[in-house]
Parts: C-alpha cells; structure tokens; sequence
C-alpha cells in the first residue's frame, strides 16, 4: 500500500500539475475551500431573503431552499455543467462544481444562520425596533453580529462537507482526489484494494481531525445560543 | 419565450426513453428500499451498541460510526465494487461476476453508510427518554426486552420517526452516487437519454421533478407524522 504511494504521491497531491491541469488533493481543498468562502455570503443572503417580513420574498427563497436541498447533487451538477457554458463561453469544470457548491451550501448554511438567529432572544430585535431602527439595521447592528459569532463550529463542520461534496466532482469528470484514484486504478490494474484502502485513509484523515475541532469549537461555545449548530439539519453526500 | 416553447419537455413520452426512464426509477426504488430496510436494521443495532455499558462494545461502534460518516459514500461505493471482490476467493467472485456487481457492491455501501446515520438519530431518541422511565418500568417488574418494547420504544419513536424520514430523503438522493459504478439508476439513465437525445432540459427536468415528488411526499408525511403524535 505505501509502495503505490511513494510512486504516486506527487499525481495524488496536485495531479499533472504543472504540465496538465491541477488535480488530486490540492484540486479538492481548493474547491471546498473557495466554495465555503463564497457558500458564506451566498447562505447569508438566502438567509435574508427567508427571514424577510416580505411574504412573496420569503416564500421565493423558502422554495428555492426546499429546491435546493430536494435534487440530489449529482443532478445540480447535471444541470450546471449543461447550463454554465451557455451563459460563460468554455467555462471549465471547477467553476460548473464551484458554481454547484456555493448554491448548494449557501442554501443548507441560510438554515444554519436562520437557526443562530432564531436562537437569540427574541426581545433583542423587539428592542432594536422599539429604538427605532429599521427592520434592515436592526439585523445589520444587533442580530447578525450575536447570531454569526456562534456560528464557527457549524462553519467547520460544513468545510467537512464540502470536502466530502467535491468527490462528486468526479461525475462530470473533474480531476479531484476521488477520480485521482480512480485513474490510478485503471493505470495500475490489479491494485484495487491498496488503492481504494488509500482513498478512504485520505479522506479520513483530512476530515476526521477537523470533526474533532468542529466538536471542540462547539463545546467552548455552548452557551445560550448552542442550537445554532444543534437545530440545523445537514447535508450528507 | 421562444427558447422555452422550443424546449422538448416530453421525452418521457417517446416510447424509447420511456422505457429508460422507468427501469432507472426502478433501480432508484430498489436501492432506496434495500438502503433503508438495511439501514434500519443495522443502525438499530449500532445505537444499541453505542448505548451499552460495556465499553467493549460502545468503542467498536462508535468507531464504526466516526470512521463510515467521515469518507465520502462515492468512496465506500468503490471500494466495494472495486476492491471488495477481490478479497474474496475465485469460485465466490465467479459466481458473484455474473450479477449485477454495481448494484449489489451500491447498496452495500449506501446500507453501510445510511446506518452510521441512522443509528445517530435512534441514539440521540432512546437517550432522550428520562432514565427514571426505564426504572420505574423495572420496578414495576418489567424484563429488559419488555421495558424496552413497552415503555422506551413508543416514547422513542416520536422523536425518532421525523428525523428518519429526512434519511429516507437523504437516502434516495444517495443512491444516484451508484451512477459511478455503472448502475442504472435514475441519474445514470437520465446522462445516457441526454447523451441519445440532445433533450437535456427535458430529461433533466423529468429527474428534478421526481426526486421533488418524493421529497414533497416525505415532507407531508413528516408533517401529518408531527401533527398525529405530537413529541412531548
């Protein structure tokens, strides 16, 4: 098992990177990390929209949260990878995945914050009102700034899906760790149970410790808005 | 408005893709079924294992639990449709390589996977009931399988039927992972109609709505499941 990645390590960690395109583990953390940074914004948004007083808005997006969460994943990238290069000329498989992620997470992450915000008191937006701030201003200055400070331990746990997530990227073809392997499969012939062994250890130890700190992280928050994290449903692909 | 009344929406209703569609939903049915049936019954028995008091049981299943929810379901599918047989001796893998290797290898690794789930949420159920209720049923003079069956369980199962529903969700959209092996579940034929026909929104269309049908049903039945037994 060490033999093959001794060999292999360096195709495993970047793929053929420089003379081909970057791959392997290198190409997973990228996507999952670029697609959390840009899921954040985009789940605070939705976020916004189902909170909305507004009922056609929050209605809107409550159904495109239920959308969102309903189709299995391997469909959103169907849809994308046949939808993105009509709209972007050439766009290559890391933005059809990347594009997938951000509304995918964005719309599990909006539950998320909704469930941090509905944990705070319900008196603190109340006040906010009755000093007179606008329903905008209210959540800008008193409500978000408590509700996303809990939010760290859900942060990390959802990094470990999307870790999980970009696997998927293999479907459409995308060099990631998962299709890394696969390929060496192929190459290498009768290696299966080595390589396939690896691929689980590789996943494990990438997500296993950062599980424990998401733990941690929830442990030395608990405190009165601990449900932010609890109450959330989660994706598992 | 051109571009959409331009749209084929009817693929389903050429008798070619028809036929298609339907066996991918059938496999989709099947491995759905299998996952949870399977599921259910391996998740049991891991939350139990989880809340005995010997710790020469709770560690291996709690292991289990950490190390199956941590990888990838893509990567348990290939490891036991490429790696799994060839463990075994020649006369099991000849016999095992004339069926349907994906499907079986699909649905070994979706009922493993589903009760590492599964058993988190029978777990998190059982622990809510009061201790005091196992002890009062024991010194009423109930047995264990009694107590447990008669006052644990139905108190148990109001927590736990809802969240078990959302896996039986999770659940059907995992089982398009199996399209990797060569499966021909819903996701794989509706790529191989797409690749036939050119229709991709029709077809992809015809999917999304039925994986929206099922999450609509299970929705309601969560729903009507709340408003019928009530958690106390």
């Amino acid at each position: 098992m060490w033999e093959i990645l001794e060999t292999y390590w360096v195709q495993l960690l970047i793929g053929y990177y420089p003379d081909g395109p970057l791959g392997g583990l290198a190409m997973t953390l990228m996507l999952a990390l670029v697609g959390l940074l840009l899921a954040m914004p985009a789940g605070l948004v939705v976020c916004l929209g189902l909170i909305s007083p507004w009922r056609p808005l929050s209605r809107a997006v409550s159904l495109f949260v239920f959308y969102m969460r309903s189709v299995p994943l391997i469909v959103h990238l169907l849809w994308v990878y046949f939808l993105l290069p009509l709209v972007i000329k050439g766009a290559p498989l890391w933005l059809v995945v990347l594009v997938v992620m951000t509304l995918f997470n964005g719309a599990y992450l909006s539950q998320t914050i909704r469930a941090g915000i509905e944990a705070l008191p319900k008196g603190q937006y109340e006040a906010a009102r009755s000093l007179g701030l606008p329903h905008g201003r209210a959540m800008r200055h008193v409500i978000l700034p408590q509700a996303l400070r809990n939010m760290l331990p859900s942060i990390v746990s959802q990094f470990v899906l999307l870790i999980k997530e970009t696997a998927l990227g293999s479907v459409i073809g995308l060099h990631e760790m998962t299709l890394e392997f696969m390929g060496l499969n192929d190459t290498l012939g009768d290696k299966a149970i080595p390589i396939f062994t690896l691929l689980g250890i590789s996943y494990f130890v990438l997500c296993y410790p950062l599980t424990l700190l998401g733990r941690y992280l929830e442990r030395r928050f608990a405190g009165p808005s601990r449900s932010a994290s609890a109450s959330a449903p989660a994706a598992q692909a | 408005m051109d571009a959409l009344a331009s749209i084929d929406w009817g693929v389903m209703f050429r008798p070619e893709y028809r036929s298609m569609l339907l066996k991918g939903i059938g496999y989709t049915l099947a491995l759905t079924a299998g996952a949870i049936a399977g599921g259910l019954l391996l998740g049991m028995v891991v939350a139990f294992g989880r809340l005995a008091s010997s710790r020469w049981i709770r560690l291996p299943a709690t292991a289990y639990v950490e190390l199956v929810r941590t990888i990838p379901l893509l990567a348990h599918v290939m490891f036991w449709y490429f790696a799994v047989p060839e463990m075994l001796p020649d006369e099991l893998k000849r016999a095992l390589y004339k069926h349907d290797v994906g499907f079986y290898a699909s649905l070994a690794a979706l009922i493993l996977y589903s009760a590492a789930f599964i058993s988190e949420d029978i777990r998190s159920g059982i622990r809510g009931i009061p201790h005091g209720q196992a002890e009062a049923a024991h010194s009423l003079g109930f047995g264990f399988f009694d107590t447990f069956r008669l006052v644990v369980l139905p108190q148990a199962l109001r927590a736990t039927v809802p969240p078990l529903l959302g896996q039986a969700m999770n659940i059907t959209k995992n089982t398009t992972v199996a399209l990797m092996v060569g499966v021909g579940e819903l996701a794989f034929v509706t790529r191989a109609v797409n690749d036939a026909s050119f229709l991709s929104v029709g077809v992809y269309a015809f999917t999304t709505v039925f994986f929206l049908l099922i999450a609509i049903v299970l929705t309601a039945l969560g729903k009507w499941y709340q408003h019928r037994y009530p958690a106390r």
